[in-house]
């Protein structure tokens, strides 16, 4: 009796034992399955992340861009209400302030990127962008774009966060910032149209800008407008296209440049040079008078006969000398080569687009001359 | 009276230590280990989607990544790179697929189905959306980026 008593107690003792160990075997499966679903969210979220950070550094280019474009198409200026012709003449008007107007720009729209992406995914959270431009020559031109945030950026969901490093450093196309260089070498330090009309002048016709007469007698000299009527006919219209022709041929190196012209007035003045004016027999005379050739035997005059006291003068080696002035409005299109994924507001679409600086600029081949 | 523990008891009572201890170190631990290899490989699976759309987003297409060639695949509009994407996609898998669907928004770029697999490649087991920036515009700067296969 008491063995059986025993032997029930143990194998009591024996199955919870058995039961227990298979009770925390259960919990502990239970509690790895709960920790396993936990990671699996951990996983995924770690992978949106990475997936975020891979698009951090493409958004920062795109906020580029699309800054680029749009204050290339100002001619470098932030707002239209600032935009200023580049050049009136002999002043000029460079915009100093382009880079820090392409860096305000850039940094409102990473603003707006990761504002979108906070507000299409709840669990993300950035702080304030900061944007620097780095200029260095190294034998060649280099910029960086530092983008710094003062906090790392965040990911949470319910029951963890991730903190991860949004900073990056960004190597703009250099392309863009050879516009600018470019069309300052072309149009500020020096006068490249003011260039081309006097180009177009000197590709004026010779019988356009100078008229030889050679010997004319002064009776017969013709005003120099009727002499370059004669020679060279629409001369001012010739020239404009000429003007026109010259300023508008596409011109091309590291960058594009095209320009076209918005208006244009010409004018022309003349000379006259000669080596010598003087009477000439050729030419006839000019005033006479009557002498008597003979008298009769009372002394009264018999033959009259006129004599010239007077020849009409000759100019010798006349040239007549035509200058041609024309002043212009240009809209300048400089461009890259590359092209980029952006958007036009005129046009309302995205596509690959080259970077185009685009002002306007004034000017003459005789600045004291402003009719435009 | 004497207390005296019968050697039968002591028997039982060894049984029963044995079998704990063998419970408690063998069965415990393979169950734990079995368990284990079971979850961490419904976890790894759990991402495998979103592991196969990051790597592909990094791949090199030219002068572009792929992350910056899918928004861009309208105006650039490339029939080879769709190629390529059906290729990096469809290499990934040891055996083909029975269909996989990679979408912007509501916009398919590409997708295949085995000739056996019936369904639209939606509702998949796996399955992963990530968030991507587009070029600057009007509409809007983030759009979903989704992956669908059934393996």
């Amino acid at each position: 009796m008491k063995g059986f008593v025993g032997t029930v107690l143990l194998i009591a003792i024996l199955t919870l034992v058995v039961s227990g160990a298979f009770f925390i075997v259960l919990s502990s499966e239970h509690i790895n399955l709960k920790v396993s679903l936990k990671a699996s969210e951990v996983l995924k979220a770690a992978d949106i992340v990475e997936a975020v950070k891979k698009g951090l550094e493409v958004a920062y280019n795109y906020s580029f861009f699309q800054a680029a474009y749009e204050v290339g198409k100002l001619g470098g200026y932030n707002d239209e209400k600032d935009v200023k012709e580049w050049r009136m003449y002999e002043s000029t008007y460079f915009p100093a302030s382009y880079v820090e107007n392409v860096r305000m720009r850039t940094e409102n729209y990473i603003e707006e990127y990761l504002k979108v992406l906070e507000e299409e995914r709840k669990e993300f959270k950035f702080s304030q962008p900061f944007v620097n431009f780095l200029f260095s020559t190294n034998g060649e031109k280099v910029v960086k774009m530092i983008v710094s945030f003062p906090s790392l950026f965040s990911c949470s969901r319910h029951f963890f966060t991730i903190y991860d490093n949004p900073n990056r450093t960004i190597y703009p196309p250099i392309d863009y910032f050879k516009l600018y260089d470019t069309a300052y070498k072309l149009f500020i330090e020096k006068d490249s149209v003011r260039e081309d009309i006097k180009k177009a002048e000197e590709k004026m016709d010779e019988r356009c800008r100078k008229i030889y007469l050679d010997g004319v007698c002064e009776q017969d000299k013709k005003d120099r407008e009727t002499v370059l009527e004669e020679n060279c006919p629409n001369a001012d219209k010739k020239f404009k296209e000429k003007v026109i022709q010259e300023i508008e041929a596409p011109k091309s190196n590291d960058v594009n440049i095209n320009l076209r012209v918005k208006s244009v007035e010409v004018k022309h003045e003349s000379d006259e040079k000669y080596d010598d004016l003087r009477e000439s027999s050729d030419c006839g005379c000019e005033t006479y008078t009557t002498v008597c050739e003979k008298y009769d035997e009372n002394g009264q005059c018999e033959r009259w006969s006129t004599v010239c006291v007077e020849y009409y003068r000759k100019y010798y080696n006349l040239v007549y000398f035509y200058s041609y002035f024309a002043a212009v409005k240009v809209t300048v299109n400089v461009s890259t080569k590359s092209q980029y994924p952006v958007y036009d507001a005129t046009e309302g679409n995205v596509k690959l687009r080259n970077f185009t600086l685009t002002f306007n600029l004034t000017t003459s081949n005789d600045y004291s001359w402003k009719p435009i | 009276m004497r207390c005296q523990i019968a050697p039968f008891d002591i028997g039982i009572i060894a049984i029963a230590l044995v079998i704990f201890a063998v419970i408690s170190i063998f069965l415990l631990e393979n169950l734990h280990i079995f368990t284990k290899t079971v979850v961490v490989k419904v976890v790894y699976d759990t991402n495998e989607a979103y592991r196969l759309l990051v790597s592909l987003l990094s791949l090199n297409y030219s002068s572009y990544t792929v992350y910056e060639m899918i928004p861009s695949i309208d105006y650039i509009g490339n029939q080879n790179f769709a190629n390529f994407l059906n290729s990096s996609l469809y290499h990934y898998f040891e055996k083909a697929p029975k269909c996989y669907k990679l979408s912007l928004g509501s916009k398919v770029l590409v997708e295949y189905k085995s000739e056996t697999y019936s369904g639209d490649c939606t509702n998949t087991r796996f399955n992963a959306v990530v968030p991507i920036f587009v070029p600057y515009n009007k509409a809007g700067l983030v759009e979903e980026l989704y992956l669908n296969y059934e393996r």
